[in-house]
C-alpha cells in the first residue's frame, strides 16, 4: 500500500505540535514543581545577579575557565 | 596550520580561517544565505573559507566555536532561579531552543561540517573579542577592552595582551552591561534590538543630552566605568519580549514609543532620549578607560571590541579623550567578528605560534574575476560596456558622480564586518546636498534622518575632517570613528554631514583599496573634493550583496543610476528582474529572549 505524502505532512506537523506542547507542559511542571522550591531557598543564600547593591564597584576578577588545550576542548 | 573559527546560534553567524596566522577569509553567513542576520551554523561561510584558503577539510587542524555553551546554559538556569516566578515564560522557552539545539552544538558542529570532535575547541566569548582585536592588532603590547550585550556571562572585561598570549584581569556580568543598557534605550525610542542601536546613535544629534541624570537614576556608575543596573526598572532578564519594565516608563514618565512611528518622524522626546543614553555610553567608557590604563601600569595603547565598540561616535571621543596614545578596532568588533577571534586564541593563545600581521584592511571576502562577471551578463541578456582601461574607467566615473549619478559599486572581495569599505558599496557625489534625500528615499529606502558616510583618500583626511595623522588610525580604515568636519569644509560636504558637524568617515588608502582610491582621487582631481559618500550595496533590510547577481537584482529594484561591476558599467535602461536572486528583505530585529540566550 502507497503512503498518502499530505496524510503523512499532517502527521508529521501534528506530532510536531504535539511533542512541542507535550514539552512546554513538562516544563512548565519541571519549572513550577522541582525548580520553585529549589529557587525559593537559592533566592535567600545567593545573588548571582547581583541584584542587591554591591559596596565597591561591579567589576570582579575574571572567572577563568581553565588554560591550556585540555580546558580548550571543554564547553563550560 | 590551518585554524577555522565559528560563530553562530546567535547573530550575525560567520566563518574566518587562519592560515599560518595569517586571516585569509572571514565572512558572515548572511551574504551568502541572503538571510540577514542569519544565526544558523555557517556552512557556506565555511565552504567559501576552506576554498579560498586552497584547503580541504581534513586539512583543519583545529576548528573553534567562539564561546562556551554549557557556560551560558549555567547562566539561563541560575537566571531562572534567581527570577523565579517571574521567568517562567523565558525559562520555557529558552530551555526548548537550549535543549533541542543549542546544547548540541559539537555534535552539530562535527556531523555538518563533516570535523571529528577531537579537533573542536571552545573559546569563551570575551576571549573570542579580545582576540579579535589584539591579535589582529599592530601593536605587540596593549591593554584591551571588551563590552558588549552578552557573552556566557560577561558583559565586559579588561584584559592585558602581550605578544602571542592574552590576560583577561576582570569581568562584569550579565545583567549588568552597558550594551544591553543601550539596548533597552533603543526599545524605549522604539527601535528593534540588536538591528537599530545604529539608527538610536543615528538620532542623537537632533537631540539634547538632557536626561543623562534620570537615566543614571536606574544605574550605578563607579569612578572605575563599573555598572551596576536597578533590575527593577529592566525586564530582559526574565521576560521573553520586553527589555524594560513599567517601573522604567514611570520613572521617565512617557511610554515607550510606538515602533511603527519609530521610523517616520524625530520626536523630540525620543532625540532628546538618544542624545542622553549617548552622553551616559560615552560617559562609562570614559570612566572605563582610565581606569583600564592604571589597571594596564600605563600602557600605550588599547584594543577596544565587542558590539559596543561599533558605536564609532564613543570610539571617536574614546581616541580623542582617552588616556591611551593609541586605539585599535577589529574590522568586525561584534559578535560576527567573534569567529576571527576564536580561531586568533587557539592558534597564538593555545598552540602558542607567533604573531600574524596586522589586519590593515577588511577584504576577506569573496570575489570574482572579469570572465566571471561578463558570463553572468551575457548569460542574463544584460547589455554593457566595458572600458578595459582602469584610468580611464576611474574618470568615467568621477565624471559621472560629477554629473549627479549613484552607482553602484562592486569591485574585489567583499568586506568583513557590517561596514562596506568600497568594495560593495553605493557612491554619490558629496557635495550635493540633494543626494542624502535621494540615496534614503529612491535608493535605500530607509529613515530619513540616517545619516552617509564619506569615504576620503588617507593622505587629505585631516584636510577635511578633525583628524590629524589619520594613516595612524586603524579605526577609521574600517569606518569606526565619527570626526567633526572641519568648519570651513561642512558646506563643501552637506551630503555627508551630520546635523552636529560630524561624519563617519572611512580612509581610502592606496596599497590596501588601490582600485577605490583612484577612483577617489579622479574625483578629487576633477572637482577638488577627494570625498565620495558611500553606503553599503544594498537596500534596506538586505544583507550586503555578494555577487554581480545580488548587485545587479538590487541595482534593479532600487534608483541607482549605474551599476559597476568591476570596469563593466551597467545603465539604469539594462534594469530587469533576474529570478534567482530573492533575499529576506525585511529583519524585525531580534526578541528579547533571542538577545540575551
Ligand atoms: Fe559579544
Amino acid at each position: 500500500m502507497e503512503s498518502d505524502p499530505s496524510l503523512l505532512k499532517t502527521l508529521l506537523t501534528f506530532s510536531e505540535r504535539f511533542g512541542q506542547m507535550l514539552s512546554r507542559i513538562l516544563l512548565t511542571v519541571l519549572y513550577y514543581g522541582l525548580l520553585g522550591p529549589v529557587a525559593l531557598f537559592y533566592q535567600r543564600c545567593a545573588d548571582p545577579l547581583h541584584l542587591r547593591k554591591r559596596p565597591s564597584g561591579n567589576w570582579t576578577a575574571w572567572d577563568d575557565h581553565g588554560v591550556g588545550f585540555k580546558a580548550a576542548r571543554r564547553q563550560d | 596550520m590551518n585554524v577555522l573559527g565559528l560563530s553562530f546560534d546567535y547573530h550575525d553567524s560567520s566563518a574566518a580561517l587562519i592560515k599560518d596566522g595569517v586571516l585569509v577569509a572571514a565572512a558572515s553567513e548572511e551574504r551568502f544565505s541572503r538571510v540577514k542576520h542569519d544565526s544558523s551554523l555557517p556552512k557556506l561561510a565555511v565552504e567559501f573559507a576552506i576554498q579560498k584558503g586552497g584547503i580541504t577539510r581534513d586539512e583543519l587542524d583545529w576548528v573553534v566555536f567562539y564561546e562556551k555553551p554549557f557556560v551560558k546554559f549555567e547562566r539561563m538556569l541560575l537566571t531562572g532561579l534567581a527570577t523565579f516566578p517571574r521567568s517562567a515564560g523565558v525559562f520555557r522557552e529558552s530551555m526548548q531552543r537550549w535543549v533541542s539545539d543549542k546544547l548540541w552544538v559539537k555534535s552539530h558542529m562535527a556531523r555538518k561540517l563533516g570535523v571529528p570532535k577531537k579537533k573542536l575547541l571552545f573559546a569563551e566569548h570575551h576571549m573570542s573579542h579580545a582576540a579579535a582585536s589584539f591579535f589582529t592588532s599592530p601593536f605587540a603590547d596593549s591593554a584591551i577592552l571588551t563590552v558588549d550585550g552578552a557573552g556566557e556571562w560577561t558583559t565586559a572585561t579588561m584584559g592585558i595582551g602581550r605578544g602571542n598570549k592574552i590576560e583577561l584581569l576582570k569581568e562584569m556580568r550579565f545583567p549588568h552591561s552597558l550594551g544591553l543598557l543601550y539596548s533597552a534605550f533603543t526599545a524605549y525610542c522604539g527601535f528593534e534590538i540588536n538591528e537599530g542601536e545604529y539608527k538610536l546613535m543615528g538620532m542623537h544629534p537632533y537631540g539634547t543630552p538632557r536626561y543623562t541624570d534620570k537615566i543614571k537614576q536606574l544605574i550605578e556608575v563607579g569612578e572605575d566605568g563599573s555598572l551596576w543596573h536597578d533590575m527593577r526598572y529592566f525586564s530582559y532578564h526574565f521576560s521573553r519580549n520586553d527589555t524594560l519594565s513599567t517601573a522604567f516608563e514611570e520613572h521617565f514618565g512617557r511610554p515607550r514609543r510606538d515602533p511603527k512611528e519609530s521610523d517616520k518622524s524625530l520626536d523630540p522626546y525620543y532625540c532628546d532620549m538618544a542624545a542622553s543614553i549617548q552622553a551616559v555610553t560615552e560617559e562609562v567608557l570614559l570612566k572605563m578607560l582610565p581606569h583600564l590604563h592604571e589597571v594596564s601600569g600605563g600602557m600605550k595603547s588599547v584594543c577596544l571590541s565587542g558590539g559596543v565598540a561599533l558605536n564609532s561616535v564613543a570610539n571617536y571621543k574614546l581616541m580623542r579623550d582617552g588616556p591611551f596614545e593609541e586605539v585599535y578596532i577589529h574590522p568586525a568588533p561584534g559578535d560576527d567578528g567573534g569567529a576571527a577571534g576564536a580561531a586568533y586564541w587557539a592558534y597564538n593563545q593555545i598552540c602558542d605560534q607567533p604573531r600574524g600581521p596586522a589586519l590593515d584592511h577588511a577584504f576577506l571576502g569573496s570575489e570574482y574575476s572579469d570572465e566571471q562577471i561578463e558570463a553572468f551578463l551575457r548569460e542574463n541578456d544584460i547589455p554593457y560596456e566595458h572600458i578595459a582601461d582602469d584610468q580611464a574607467f576611474y574618470q568615467f566615473v568621477a565624471k559621472a558622480l560629477e554629473e549627479g549619478q549613484v552607482c553602484g559599486w562592486f569591485r574585489g572581495r567583499f568586506e568583513w564586518g557590517p561596514r562596506a569599505l568600497g568594495a560593495r558599496s553605493i557612491i554619490a557625489d558629496p557635495r550635493r546636498a540633494e543626494m542624502k534625500e535621494k540615496l534614503n528615499s529612491t535608493i535605500k529606502f530607509r529613515e530619513a534622518f540616517r545619516p552617509f558616510a564619506p569615504s576620503v583618500l588617507e593622505e587629505r583626511a585631516d584636510e577635511f575632517f578633525e583628524i590629524p595623522n589619520a594613516e595612524k588610525h586603524f579605526p577609521a580604515r574600517f569606518m569606526l570613528y565619527v570626526a567633526p568636519v572641519r568648519a570651513e569644509k561642512r558646506d563643501v560636504l552637506p551630503a555627508i554631514t551630520h546635523e552636529d558637524g560630524s561624519g563617519r568617515l572611512q580612509t581610502v588608502f592606496k596599497d590596501t583599496n588601490p582600485g577605490y582610491h583612484q577612483m577617489i582621487k579622479a574625483f578629487g582631481d576633477l572637482t577638488g573634493v577627494p570625498v565620495v559618500m558611500n553606503t553599503s550595496f544594498n537596500l534596506k533590510g538586505e544583507p550586503i550583496v555578494e555577487s554581480p547577481a545580488h548587485a545587479f537584482n538590487t541595482f534593479s529594484l532600487s534608483g541607482m543610476d549605474l551599476l559597476l561591476l568591476h570596469n563593466f558599467i551597467i545603465r539604469a535602461d539594462a534594469k530587469k528582474k533576474i529570478a534567482e536572486t530573492r533575499f529576506h528583505l525585511r529583519h524585525e530585529g531580534d526578541s528579547v529572549l533571542q538577545m540575551v540566550s
